[in-house]
């Protein structure tokens, strides 16, 4: 069975049933609107071009185990896996990455969410505070004696 | 990081400490958004050995003691002008290591940054009971594991806590 969904930007995109399932968004709006397939299921909040990412994502991992609790992907227990395919397809720019997180965020496909989550932490790894504000173009905007209380609150983050 | 707080938890759940901490210096707006998660655990991370608070226990110590004397208004001179952590940030604490270490931590004083100065009166006064004590009362929200808090957990029956 067919599904098709349209993007933000009015864009239709036709998959498979148990591929768009995997947002778990659109499993339930399917259930809900059982009825009336007539209509292509609207994503306000995603992009043709992150629509057309997620789906790709989805096609290759249509046939995941679905993984329901979250507690089984709390990362400080147990790293996500990562496959040669997911590191492939990671390698994009952090913009599209971050638009990517927010898609899947918007859509709930969990597993690339988690993969998008796992891409920003290893961006921000082992950078300096300056390092990060050069990367993300962020003002510093401590005041003096905010950052006299910042270098001094450093000693206890090690804790 | 993205300003959605569910994604930003998922991606500070995947930093260590040390990657939080220095994202907690960038700005205004990530230091609030890191500083729950930098202060959510005191507790020996898994990656390290396991007496690795121990090695830190000075600074642990000079935190709790800061934060008691701050407390009973006996600022000290040498001390640093500023509000000691857990006033502020005691509320983010969920976990801390079980009571008989932390009271090992706790324990005696060791040179401490004040050790250039002799040891003061309050300084030495002050038991490790005492400051656990106070840590506990800093820490209303303590995802609490153990029963053998309870000699030393202000907020009542403990049963109640965990239930």
């Amino acid at each position: 069975m067919k599904v098709t969904l349209e993007s933000s930007d009015g864009q239709v995109f036709t998959v498979d049933k148990e591929v768009a399932e995997l947002s778990v968004i659109i499993k339930e709006m399917l259930v809900i609107e059982q009825a009336n397939q007539d209509h292509p299921i609207p994503l306000l909040n995603v992009g043709a071009v992150e629509l057309a990412k997620v789906i790709e994502y989805c096609e290759h991992h249509r046939n995941d185990p679905t993984i329901d609790d979250d507690e089984d992907y709390d990362s400080r227990k147990k790293p996500i896996e990562m496959d040669d395919w997911d590191k492939q397809f990671t390698i994009v720019n952090k913009e599209m990455m971050f638009e990517l997180i927010l898609a899947a965020n918007s859509m709930q496909v969990k597993p690339l969410l988690h993969l998008g989550c796992r891409y920003a932490a290893d961006i921000v790894k082992r950078m300096s505070p300056t390092e990060i504000r050069d990367l993300f173009q962020i003002d510093d905007d401590f005041t003096p004696e905010e950052q006299d209380k910042i270098e001094w609150e450093k000693q206890w983050t090690k804790l | 990081m993205l300003e959605v707080p569910e994604i930003d938890e998922e991606i500070y759940k995947q930093l260590s400490h040390l990657d939080l901490a220095q994202c907690a210096r960038v700005c205004q707006k990530w230091h609030r958004s890191v500083i729950p998660h930098l202060w959510h655990s005191l507790i020996v991370p898994t990656n390290h050995p396991e007496d690795y608070l121990f090695e830190h226990r000075e600074t642990f110590r000079n935190m709790a003691l800061e934060d008691y004397l701050y407390e009973q208004q006996l600022h000290l001179p040498q001390l640093s002008p500023f509000m000691p952590p857990l006033v502020k940030y005691g509320h983010w604490i969920r976990q801390l290591p079980q009571p008989e270490s932390l009271l090992k931590y706790l324990e005696s004083p060791y040179d401490s940054i004040r050790s250039q100065e002799a040891p003061t009166k309050q300084d030495n006064e002050v038991t490790a009971p005492q400051l656990l004590r106070h840590i506990y009362k800093r820490c209303p929200n303590l995802q609490v594991h153990s029963l053998d808090v309870t000699e030393y957990y202000p907020f009542g029956d403990i049963s109640k806590t965990i239930a």
